[in-house]
């Protein structure tokens, strides 16, 4: 496997898990570089501190010593601090032909040479240079303390004085360790407000991704007829592309949609002609010509409907007010039928929508409404309401109702209750497999009010004004 | 009665005519949206029948037209195209009623005749003046309880007199109500018909308003 497959398999399945553990990943390595690079920075200012003093402990023992006529038994410097406090680390210590002279610090003991572990330290090899700078060791004391130790070997008098001054190993760490603690946690509160910083962005740059999705979400439901396009720059090429998607869709579907009105319009008229011209003729064989043509004529219906159904693409994008509906195909019945006198009520709320078509919906109330008004005596109902998941719209009517063996028969495509009433029964099952395709139904029962209930459960949607149920 | 059936399609427009006509119907056919619009906007018709689906203008923008100008005949509305939505368009434009191809004749006749009914006021279908009888659904007429023999123009004469007994009827409107648009019409024909029913139904019933028309008398 190879890296980058490795790295494709272990990375986060998300943008924000990738970018957070990218960010994450950046971030500890620049805090450890940071920390490195300032740990050696400091450590180098200290030591050359340290190195300072010690250099200049030397020169003024150097000059104690090549200064005096001749070798003294005892050399005592007015020894500046720290170097004079006993046993402190901080001694300095001249060897010179087997005798040696000490710091007041040292109080008689010997500083070792335990040899450099430095890369840079250690002796050259052959003599030593008249005018090379002291060099660094690691030593102990008379007490067995780890010193840090400096030693320059410089020429008298055909002798050579071996000058060690040295100070205690932890005066080198003790301030480094002092001055990274606080370094190192600043760090750290650093790149946890870095790591904070990285996920409130992510969150905000994110952010106008779920605004799409959410848009994209209501332009299923129904509730919107398009993205907004009022997106960052990123996006705007997506919800273009979205938008055109669902436009060519919209598009594709009135297109189907026409091409079944005009198939139905194309069949329908001859079969019109030949169905007139049969009730014109005198040829007895003409009565089952005829009765054929109106065969022909449910099959056209009962197919034609289900195309304009499998024009459906999925859920509906669009969110249908029922009232209006019921209201216009009402004017539409109550003109039809005006002389029957029915009394129609309607108890529909203003709020109550569908995720339908507006032709679907017309489609299915129409022939709910249609058989109601066919058969009620004097009165119809029809109410509507929100049951939660769903809008259920009921329409009853005080006509004869229909048995229960006879229900089943009434919503299968194209069976008639009653032969001498066109079309009865036919509607509601048109009605039952448009409402399917919306992922609703329709039930018939017994009204209270003596004749058949018509009850159709539809997804909802949300009204202009309206809440979502 | 005279009907305005506008219907591109020839061989159902010719037939929807003949049946019409053989129910008595004086029948003007426009094949196209335009003709349509000015046949119902100049002529007078006491209901048209109207296809969606026309060449030049559709049928909706046809009966649009016409309720613009004021011309308030019933309108049913024959189409091919059965969907609710354009039921409801339809009816928003002004229509009456409305039938989807194919159809029967028989129901296309009876919904004409309620239609023309009802624009002329009468709720029932049955209409008596005197002992005259008209059942306004089926079309015929009785006189003292016997069937009353009719020729077309007799029919639609009497069926005219009858919608508005005891009013005058103008004698223009009436050739305007009995003739189709391409007949010839003889200036004394009205007078011939109105003789001839006269001595079917009794010379009493129909009175002669001098210089302005006919009125059939309820109790002569």
């Amino acid at each position: 496997m190879r890296p980058l497959e490795l790295f494709r398999r272990l990375a986060p399945k998300s943008i924000a898990g990738r970018l957070a553990l990218g960010s994450a990943f950046l971030v500890i390595a620049a805090l450890i570089v940071t920390s490195i690079s300032t740990g050696i920075v400091l450590s180098r200012f200290i030591r050359d501190q340290i190195d300072q003093r010690l250099d200049t402990q030397i020169g003024a023992v150097t000059s104690a010593l090549t200064n005096a006529p001749s070798l003294p038994d005892r050399l005592t410097l007015n020894d500046p601090p720290p170097f004079d406090r006993p046993a402190g680390g901080w001694y300095w210590m001249a060897t010179v032909d087997g005798h040696t002279y000490r710091s007041a610090s040292l109080d008689g003991g010997d500083i070792t040479n335990r040899g450099s572990d430095h890369w840079w330290g250690g002796w050259h090899d052959g003599p030593p240079d008249a005018n090379a700078r002291p060099r660094p060791f690691n030593g102990v004391g008379p007490r067995g303390e780890p010193l840090y130790l400096r030693i320059q070997v410089v020429p008298m008098n055909g002798t050579w004085i071996t000058i060690t001054s040295s100070a205690p190993a932890h005066a080198l760490v003790r301030p480094l360790r002092d001055a990274l603690a606080p370094v190192i946690l600043a760090m750290l509160a650093l790149g946890v407000l870095l790591a904070f910083a990285s996920v409130l962005q992510l969150r905000l740059g994110l952010r106008p991704l779920k605004r799409v999705t959410k848009g994209l979400e209501d332009v299923r439901a129904g509730r919107a007829s398009h993205i907004d396009g009022n997106q960052p720059r990123e996006l705007s090429g997506l919800v273009e592309e979205l938008n055109s998607l669902i436009k060519q869709n919209a598009e594709g579907i009135k297109r189907a949609r026409g091409h079944v009105s005009n198939l139905g319009h194309a069949l329908n008229t001859p079969l019109a002609a030949l169905s007139l011209s049969l009730a014109a003729s005198r040829n007895s064989r003409d009565g089952e010509r005829l009765k054929l043509v109106a065969e022909m004529q449910e099959r056209i219906r009962h197919h034609l409907g289900r195309a304009r159904g499998a024009a459906l693409n999925g859920p509906a994008h669009i969110s249908t007010a029922i009232r209006p509906r019921i209201l216009d195909l009402n004017v539409v019945l109550s003109k039809i039928n005006a002389e029957r006198g029915l009394n129609v009520s309607i108890d529909v709320p203003e709020e109550l929508a569908v995720a339908c078509e507006p032709q679907d919906l017309d489609e299915m109330l129409g022939n709910m409404l249609d058989n109601a008004f066919k058969w009620a005596a004097s009165a119809i109902s029809i109410s509507g309401r929100n049951d939660g998941t769903q809008i259920s719209i009921e329409v009853a009517d005080d006509g004869p109702g229909i048995s229960a063996e006879k229900i089943q028969d009434v919503l299968q495509a194209g069976k008639k209750l009653d032969e001498s009433v066109v079309g009865h029964g036919f509607g509601l099952s048109i009605t039952r497999e448009l409402a399917e395709l919306y992922g609703g139904d329709l039930d018939l029962g017994n009204a209270s009010l003596g004749g058949l209930k018509a009850v159709i459960r539809l997804p909802g949607s949300v009204a202009p004004g309206g809440t979502k149920p | 009665m005279r009907i305005l059936l506008v219907e591109d399609d020839q061989t159902l427009s010719d037939s929807i005519a003949k049946a019409l006509r053989s129910e008595n119907f004086a029948v003007d056919v426009a094949r196209n949206g335009e003709d349509g619009v000015h046949l119902g906007d100049t002529e007078t018709y006491d209901a048209a029948v109207l296809d969606l689906g026309l060449p030049k203008v559709d049928g909706i923008s046809v009966l649009t037209a016409w309720r613009k100008a004021n011309r308030t005949m019933p309108v049913l509305i024959l189409t091919a195209r059965d969907g609710w939505s354009q039921k409801v368009e339809g009816f928003k434009a002004g229509a009456d009623d409305y039938m989807t191809k194919p159809f029967r004749i028989e129901e296309l006749v009876i919904r004409l005749r309620a239609l023309v009914r009802r624009a002329a006021g009468h709720a029932a279908p049955q209409i008596s003046c005197g002992t005259l009888n008209f059942d306004a659904q089926l079309g015929t007429f009785e006189k003292d309880g016997l069937p009353l023999k009719l020729t077309a123009l007799e029919w639609r004469v009497l069926q005219c007199l009858i919608m508005r007994k005891d009013v005058t009827i103008e004698r223009s409107n009436l050739v305007e109500r009995v003739y189709e648009g391409d007949a010839d019409v003889d200036s004394n024909s009205i007078e011939v018909i109105i003789a001839r029913l006269r001595r079917k139904i009794g010379h009493d019933m129909i009175a002669t308003e001098r210089g302005r028309g006919y009125r059939l008398v309820s109790s002569p």
